[in-house]
């Protein structure tokens, strides 16, 4: 039994990880509705400036405050020069854009920074903690406290301040948005600056368990499931999602895999997001259209 | 035939729309040379039937209309005395110049209460000054008090349609245009919301330019009216005037016609 909670706690700490990636796309996608399908890119780009400034000298909390400031010029660059010209136009054009962007910003991330792999050190112990005769990863509980921070943050910067209740409002109806005189340009560029944020926290921690390198953008894909079965709209939905993949990846590999075969952690969540499709496409805390009666 | 507010009423103006043509998607003439005036503290009716141009004339004096692919090519818009024509719409709420969008396009799924502040937030207000404002629409709209912790989305469509417009009054408007605030509302709900409006106008001072279909409640409320038919200004007056003429049953019923024709 306890080793059964050591691979239940450990999945659910892993799930964290996902989320951590998963919460990204959600800003974009609650303020205009569009799969940012860079997210990824933005995670990979901030992990390698991060590391890469790191190397050159720069102190912890140095590199981290100009990794921030250059997501947000990102950020700034790509409001100016993607959305605004292609305002108004139905989200699959801008899903494609963002499929564009994510190409220019590996290709941008590895011009600046070179290609090669780098080893990232946060200074968190990785040996396991043992509590109740389990052993508990010290980077994952670091992951998942970091996670919580993140969405005590996000959420108090969107139910309590002007700028994320307006933000609340583009995401609901951006013509009325307009008509009250919210500038949905400023708008865009604070979300796509907070998901570079996300990205960049994502990054450091991805970047100190995988290395920094080039498939760290592939964490997208793990984010997806996340996003089908939490709802593509809710920062509760991304947490939960990532805690129901990464449990369900880890006790299906432990106790299924003897049975069917091994390696089964790296299908199994897209077996449980087609579930979920099928049987609740929005998720399980995507907004659903009101109707009244 | 045709009268302009400034030759009627001796008040100033507050918006002056000259010769103004819409093109949306660059290629469909949406209004073909509209002129009209609103005299500060005025109830202008803007009517015409489904399609004959209000909205775009709203959209096009809001800016909104850029939203929706549209432009205004040639023309003048001022409001205050400023050229306004292609201005931001924020720039513009925050002049003073609101709008009450058709179908009333509230936030649905935040509070009634968060709806208004919103509304507000533009002209940056203290939360003392905040508060006032609230007090103020809730003084004109006691039913929103009730329902403010209420997700919009579940309050009725008279409901909204005062949400909508409380939304626009947070901002402390000059002018205020509403489109087609009446529609597919109750008789009773459509009477209380004008008589707020009229009492906006005359208590608050409150300039209005509103598009409606319903010709007859317009003429009730307005004191001025333009007539719209194909995206051109076909008739104006005093409403008093208006409402003897045979003719504007006709624009009505005729168009009216044609709309259901095509239905």
């Amino acid at each position: 039994m306890e080793f059964f909670f050591e691979v239940l706690i450990g999945g659910l700490l892993a799930g964290v990880m996902y989320s951590l990636v998963a919460i990204g796309f959600v800003l974009i996608y609650k303020a205009s509705g569009v799969f940012n399908f860079a997210q990824g890119a933005m995670v990979l780009f901030a992990a390698l400036t991060f590391v890469s400034l790191l190397e050159r000298g720069l102190p912890f909390w140095g590199a981290f405050l100009v990794t921030l400031t250059s997501m947000v010029v990102l950020a700034l660059l790509i409001e100016r020069a993607v959305l605004r010209p292609l305002v108004n136009r139905p989200p699959i054009i801008l899903f494609m854009a963002t499929l564009g962007l994510s190409y220019m910003i590996e290709g941008l991330a590895q011009a600046l920074w070179g290609a090669q792999v780098h080893g990232l050190e946060l200074g968190i112990p990785d040996e396991p903690l043992e509590i109740h005769g389990m052993l508990i990863s010290q980077f994952d509980l670091f992951a998942a406290g970091t996670a919580a921070l993140l969405v005590i943050v996000l959420s108090f910067l969107f139910n309590r301040t002007r700028i994320g209740l307006s933000l609340r409002a583009v995401a609901d109806d951006p013509l009325a948005s307009l008509a009250v005189g919210i500038r949905l340009p400023r708008i865009w560029a604070v979300v796509w600056a907070a998901a570079g944020f996300v990205g960049l926290v994502a990054g450091l921690l991805w970047g100190a368990r995988l290395g920094v390198q080039f498939s760290l953008s592939l964490v997208v894909l793990k984010a997806l499931p996340v996003l089908i079965i939490g709802g593509f709209s809710s920062i509760g939905g991304a947490i939960v999602g990532g805690l129901i993949i990464g449990a369900a990846e880890k006790i299906a590999e432990i106790y299924l895999g003897p049975i069917i075969g091994s390696g089964i952690e790296n299908w199994v969540p897209y077996v449980l997001a087609l579930v979920f499709l099928l049987v609740r496409p929005a998720g399980l805390f995507g907004e659903r259209a009101i109707e009244r009666v | 035939m045709s009268q302009t507010p400034r030759e009627h009423l001796s008040t100033p103006v507050i918006l002056s729309v000259e010769q103004v043509e819409v093109f949306y998607e660059q290629v469909i003439l949406a209004l073909r040379g509209v002129s009209l005036q609103v005299g500060e503290g005025q109830f202008v009716a803007l009517l015409g039937a489904n399609g004959a141009g209000k909205s775009t004339t709203l959209k096009a004096i809001s800016s909104l209309i850029r939203a929706e692919r549209g432009d205004v090519v040639a023309g003048q818009i001022h409001y205050l005395r400023q050229s306004i024509t292609r201005a931001d719409p924020a720039t513009l709420v925050r002049a003073g110049l609101a709008q009450v969008l058709e179908g009333r396009h509230c936030f649905s799924h935040l509070s009634v209460e968060q709806n208004l502040l919103i509304g507000a937030f533009i002209s940056r207000p203290s939360r003392a000054e905040l508060k006032v404002r609230l007090e103020r629409v809730y003084g004109y709209f006691p039913r929103l008090r009730l329902l403010r912790k209420r997700l919009t989305g579940y309050t009725s469509g008279g409901e909204q349609q005062m949400v909508a417009i409380g939304r626009a009054l947070m901002s402390a408007p000059r002018l205020l245009l509403l489109d087609e605030p009446s529609m597919g509302l109750a008789p009773q709900v459509v009477e209380e919301i004008f008589d707020i409006l009229a009492r906006l106008n005359r208590d608050e001072h409150l300039s209005l330019l509103v598009a409606e279909q319903n010709i007859n409640l317009a003429l009730d409320y307005a004191h001025f009216a333009y007539v719209l038919e194909n995206g051109q200004v076909v008739d104006s007056g005093p409403v008093a005037e208006l409402a003897g003429r045979e003719e504007i049953q006709n624009y009505y019923l005729g168009a009216l016609g044609v709309s259901e024709r095509m239905h």
